[in-house]
């Protein structure tokens, strides 16, 4: 079985900071491909002060790994800093995995539409932002691999924001892929559903659906802050 | 809950972006050490474009007698996202022979 490389490849990770996207990030790292980790280092509702400092202990430690990264903190809905501070530092971008993500847990009676629009600006725009940024890049190398991370939420689970924003990345890769296809080049844009529950964060979803009533009526905060130690981040 | 750890879910992530897979707007499951590939599914195609050979407007009743067939996904395909045909060419073929098929008005 010969193993599947990624040498002189570069690779733009988005929320690689921390959960999903920093796995993905390590693994094509280990296969041999650049990558570049972008964390805005805020909370994973959106809020809180982006330091970047997740970023930089990813890149340290893919470079403790032997790997090859940088980071970058820019904000996914702005895609062309991003993008552009790939191709200034490594020349060309093989590869876009849109993981960045916020989710904030509202029941549906409790959504705003501040809220609304928040998710929907970083989950869908977000991607759309990075892809606008990445599409000539690829189109000019006749080359690239677009994935976009869509959710079990899709198919219900009572945060209808972040649901909204997943369904939507699915028809913005289809509509990706018809674009690629009519200009005959190879470039394939896909899509990943990840589990909704993993490490700590079913804390996060059980407020979201499940939570007692009981502990809404003690007060408990409703808007995820950063005391969440879960990676929602994706 | 170690058992879904994210790393276990970048390898379905890093083989879609390989240059050797030819995967096109593809969805799949990943998770736990579990993946899925999900398809888009249309069922047998109901026609309720006609009644006693003459070309009328579909009622809420012929759907509702329609459930039948609109249930019966064994008798239908299943589109392809990404190839700008609405993923429908068989479906559409056969709406457009119906209709040419149907008398005029």
């Amino acid at each position: 079985m010969n193993d599947l490389r990624f040498d002189g490849q570069v690779a733009l990770v988005t929320g690689a900071g921390r959960g999903l996207g920093r796995a993905h990030a390590r693994l094509l790292a280990a296969r041999g491909c650049t990558v570049v980790v972008n964390d805005l280092g805020s909370a994973f509702d959106g809020t809180g002060s982006a330091t970047g400092r997740v970023a930089d202990e990813v890149v340290a430690l893919i470079q403790a790994e032997g790997g090859n990264a940088t980071a970058n903190y820019d904000s996914v809905e702005n895609g062309q800093a991003i993008v552009d501070d790939v191709t200034a530092t490594h020349g060309r971008l093989d590869i876009v995995i849109n993981n960045a993500g916020i989710l904030t847990p509202e029941v549906w009676s409790e959504l705003t539409l501040e809220s609304w629009q928040r998710t929907l600006n970083v989950n869908l725009t977000g991607v759309f932002s990075v892809m606008k940024a990445a599409w000539p890049v690829f189109v000019a190398q006749q080359y690239g691999r677009c994935i976009v991370t869509s959710s079990p939420a899709v198919y219900g689970a009572g945060v209808a924001a972040y649901a909204a924003s997943k369904a939507g990345v699915i028809g913005l890769a289809n509509s990706l892929q018809f674009e690629a296809k009519k200009l005959k080049l190879d470039i394939k844009c896909n899509i990943l559903i990840p589990p909704s529950r993993y490490s700590d964060d079913s804390r996060l979803w059980r407020r979201c659906g499940r939570a007692p009533s009981s502990a809404r009526q003690a007060g408990r905060p409703q808007g995820a802050s950063g005391s969440h130690a879960a990676p929602v981040t994706r | 809950m170690q058992r879904l750890s994210p790393d276990k879910v970048s390898a379905m992530v890093v083989w879609l972006a390989h240059q050797d897979c030819q995967a096109e707007a593809s969805i799949h499951e990943a998770g736990g050490g579990y993946f899925a590939r999900l398809n888009w599914a249309r069922s047998a195609p109901l026609f309720a474009t006609e009644k006693e050979g003459v070309t009328e407007a579909p009622l809420p009743e012929n759907i509702r007698d329609g459930e039948a067939t609109l249930a019966d996904f064994a008798g239908g395909d299943h589109p392809i996202s990404g190839d700008g045909s609405m993923g429908a060419p068989n479906a559409l073929e056969q709406v457009f022979g119906h209709l040419k098929s149907a008398p005029e008005q």
